[in-house]
């Protein structure tokens, strides 16, 4: 599925280079194409550290800017019909065909919903390929990758706040996971939570998973499979329902917590927790 | 409960993990571990069979376990399955859902 977004610009103007904005985040593209000189720069911007000059794209979404009057806190819907996707939130409703990668999104002029939309492919994509996006914090430290896990209030942004400068943050919100070989590897995204930044747009083969909770010390212990394998899909986004998708993410966690260790982390909000990450 | 005709939902994922099954449901994306005797009873969820014929045939032929207290137990997982969507009950034979439970790969990727 290559240059989804250069035979698209080829039919347009002479501006058409101008009015596309490439995302990558794992290796993945999304081409985003979308008139608005501001909001393309409101991407440039939001997006900066994962832009791509590729024409290697997986998908290419037409972006119209409209005044939304739905409730912009409504729920987000998902809804796959063969390789056919349509979402739905208050602020925006995108469609998004998977076997071709084209997509139409209309959405509010907001960097939530775009940001929203970017999830859910994600997710998808990831799937399909035998990862996922997960609900946790990731960093890099010593070459090799960990995530660490919870609902909000677990104390992912904390993780990352107390990260010596050695640590390479790669989200502390949603973090992506591929499959790479026989192992896995976990790759910086630009969603981020309370910490307010994105990461970085590296990665590192996947160590360890740690799903946290706060505690009156610092303890890391083993989890047995089927609390390793609760914990981890709780934490897995996914949005569509269909039990080939709901078949797709159960192999994925499965497959993952045969490979990856996944422990439980009892920390106190302070940096020593990192002495016993890696 | 045990003169009702019990399927799979064919609305679930289901796949091995040891010798347990697990289902996530569609509904609420909870995912369910199922102990041993209540994976047979998932396995045998054909929709043709009761509950009571399950438990007699299945769950007594394979468990040393007392008629009374494996389908009291039974009719309690059938009973919370149905009400999570993983799982049908009916007073009529369900359709036959030819759905297979994958194995986890334990020892191929």
């Amino acid at each position: 599925m290559a240059s989804l977004c250069s035979r698209e610009s080829e039919r347009k103007t002479t501006n058409a280079a101008n009015s596309s904005f490439t995302v990558d985040v794992g290796g993945l593209a999304i081409c985003l194409r979308v008139d608005d000189p501001q909001f393309l720069k409101l991407l440039e911007q939001r997006y900066a550290g994962f832009q791509s000059r590729t024409r290697n794209t997986v998908a290419a979404f037409d972006i119209s800017l409209q005044r939304m009057t739905e409730d912009p806190d409504e729920d987000l819907a998902v809804q796959t019909t063969g390789s056919s996707v349509y979402m739905r939130r208050g602020d925006f409703r995108a469609d998004w065909n998977m076997k071709t990668g084209r997509g139409r999104i209309e959405q509010a002029p907001s960097p939530y919903a775009i940001d929203s939309v970017l999830r859910v492919v994600y997710s998808l994509l990831l799937v399909e390929r035998g990862g996922f996006l997960v609900h946790s914090a990731s960093a890099i430290t010593g070459n090799k990758a960990y995530l660490f896990a919870g609902p909000s209030g677990s104390g992912k942004t904390t993780m990352c706040r107390l990260a010596g400068s050695s640590v390479h943050l790669l989200s502390d919100e949603i973090s992506f996971v591929l499959p790479d070989g026989e192992a896995y590897r976990a790759f910086g995204t630009p969603f981020y939570g309370e910490l307010a930044r994105p990461g970085e747009a590296i990665s590192a083969p996947l160590d360890a998973t740690f799903i946290l909770r706060h505690a009156p010390l610092n303890r890391i212990s083993a989890m047995v499979r089927s609390s390793a394998l609760h914990a981890v899909m709780r934490n897995i986004l996914f949005f569509a329902k269909e039990p080939l998708w709901l078949e797709r993410v159960l192999a994925a966690a499965l497959r993952f917590i045969r490979i990856v260790p996944v422990r439980q982390m009892e920390f106190l909000p302070n940096p020593e927790i990192w002495k016993l990450v890696a | 409960m045990r003169s009702l005709y019990v399927g799979r939902s064919e609305a679930v994922a289901a796949r091995m993990m040891g010798g347990e099954i697990v289902v996530i449901s569609p509904e609420d994306s909870s995912l369910f571990t199922l102990n041993a005797v209540a994976s047979c009873i998932w396995n045998s969820a054909d929709g043709d069979s009761t509950l009571e014929q399950i438990v007699r045939n299945q769950v007594c032929a394979e468990f040393e376990v007392g008629f009374d207290a494996a389908l009291e137990d039974a009719a309690a997982f059938v009973r919370e399955g149905s009400q999570h969507g993983i799982l049908q009950v009916s007073e009529q034979p369900l359709p036959r859902n030819p759905q297979v439970v994958l194995p986890t790969p334990e020892t191929k990727l």
